[in-house]
C-alpha cells in the first residue's frame, strides 16, 4: 500500500471521496432526504429563505411589467399627440377651455384655467394639453386598477 | 430567472435538497462534515445555506445561466454552489491570516471565482492539505496489505473511477469493490471527525 500512496495528492483524494460517497445525481430524492437527515440538516429555514426571495422576485416582476405598461401608454399618447393637426392659437385656447370644463373635475379646473391664462405661446398650450391628457390617462389607470 | 420561478413548491424543494446534498459532499471533502459530528462550515454555514444562497444569487440576477457554458441548468447551479463554497473556504482562510480590522468588513464583499462547470471540481483547489494527509495516513494504517484497496488507488491514478470498470480492470468480483467502498467510507468518516473538531475549535 505504501508504494501507491507516493502520488496520493488532492486530486486522488478527490477521486477517492467521489468513490466512497455516492453522488447526488445517482440517488433518488428519498435517499437524498435520508442522507440529509443523517447529518441533522434541517431544510426548513433554507426553504423559508428561498420562498421569501421568490416572493420578492415575483413582486419585482410585477412592478417591472406595470412600469413597462405605463411607459408604453405614455409613448402611445405622445405619438397620437404628435400626429394631431394643431389649430390656431385662439382655437386652441377655446378647445382647451372646453376640455377643462368637460373633462376635469371642479377642484382641478381653477389650476388649469390659471395655467391656460398664463400660456403665452403655442408650445405652452401644447404642454398644457399634454399635461391634461396625461392626467386623464393616469386617472383612467387608477380606475382600471380598482 | 424564469427556470426557478416557474418551478412548483415541490420541485423547488427537491432542487434545494439536491443542491444541499451536493454541497454536503463538498463539505465532507473539506472536512466540514462527518456522520459522527454533523456538519457546519465556517461562520456556522451549512450545506443547506450554501444551496439556498446559490439559488437566490440566480434569482437576483447575480449569476446568469449561459447554456453554451453549462450543458444543463442543474450543472450551472452546481457550479454556483462550488463558487459559494470556494469563496467561503477562501474567506475563512484569509480571516485566519489577516488583521482583525480587515476581516470585520462584510465577508460577502470578496470576489467569487467563476468555474467552468461541475467537471472542473473546484473544491479540489481548496481541499485541505490536512484532509489529504489524514486520508493518506488512514489508507496506510487501516488498509496495510489490503490488495483490493491498493488496486483501487492504482485504478484512480489510471483514471478508472466506476466500480464496474474497476472490477473489470482488477479482475475481481464487483461485490468486493462495494465492500471495499464501505470499509473505506467507515474508516475515512471515523478518521476525519477529529479534523472537524479541530476546525470547529479554530473558528
Amino acid at each position: 500500500m505504501e508504494n501507491n500512496l507516493e502520488h496520493f495528492d488532492a486530486n486522488l483524494c478527490d477521486k477517492l471521496f467521489d468513490f466512497i460517497y455516492p453522488e447526488e445525481n445517482n440517488l433518488t430524492r428519498k435517499e437524498i432526504q435520508a442522507e440529509l437527515q443523517r447529518f441533522n440538516i434541517d431544510m426548513r429555514p433554507a426553504m423559508a429563505k428561498l420562498d421569501m426571495s421568490l416572493n420578492a422576485y415575483d413582486e419585482r416582476q410585477k412592478a417591472q411589467a406595470k412600469l413597462k405598461t405605463v411607459r408604453e401608454k405614455r409613448l402611445n399618447l405622445l405619438e397620437k399627440f404628435k400626429q394631431f393637426k394643431m389649430p390656431s392659437l385662439p382655437e386652441m385656447r377655446n378647445g382647451l377651455q372646453q376640455i377643462i370644463i368637460q373633462h376635469l373635475n371642479p377642484s382641478q379646473q381653477p389650476v388649469y384655467f390659471r395655467k391656460l391664462e398664463e400660456a403665452a405661446s403655442e408650445q405652452d398650450l401644447k404642454t398644457l394639453l399634454e399635461d391634461i391628457l396625461l392626467l386623464k390617462s393616469l386617472e383612467q389607470d387608477s380606475k382600471d386598477e380598482k | 430567472m424564469t427556470e426557478i420561478a416557474e418551478l412548483t413548491e415541490e420541485q423547488l424543494q427537491e432542487l434545494l435538497e439536491r443542491l444541499a446534498f451536493y454541497a454536503l459532499r463538498k463539505f465532507q471533502k473539506l472536512g466540514w462534515a462527518t456522520k459522527h459530528t454533523g456538519c457546519a462550515g465556517p461562520y456556522g454555514k451549512g450545506p443547506e445555506d450554501i444551496a439556498s444562497e446559490a439559488i437566490i444569487q440566480v434569482l437576483n440576477g447575480k449569476r446568469k445561466y449561459n447554456p453554451e457554458k453549462y450543458s444543463t441548468f442543474m450543472n450551472f447551479l452546481r457550479s454556483a454552489v462550488d463558487s459559494r463554497i470556494s469563496h467561503l473556504a477562501d474567506t475563512f482562510k484569509r480571516k485566519k491570516m489577516v488583521p482583525l480590522s480587515v476581516v470585520t468588513n462584510n465577508q460577502e464583499d470578496g470576489e467569487e471565482i467563476e468555474f467552468e462547470g461541475k467537471e472542473s471540481t473546484p473544491v479540489t483547489l481548496c481541499m485541505n492539505k490536512d484532509i489529504v494527509e489524514k486520508v493518506k495516513i488512514t489508507l496506510a494504517k487501516d488498509f496495510k496489505g489490503d490488495t483490493v484497496v491498493s488496486g483501487l488507488i492504482e485504478c484512480f491514478e489510471a483514471g478508472y473511477t466506476k466500480p464496474a470498470e474497476i472490477s473489470e480492470v482488477l479482475g475481481i468480483d464487483i461485490k468486493e469493490i462495494y465492500n471495499a467502498q464501505k470499509r473505506l467510507q467507515r474508516a475515512v468518516d471515523k478518521n476525519l471527525q477529529s479534523l472537524k473538531m479541530e476546525h470547529n475549535n479554530g473558528k
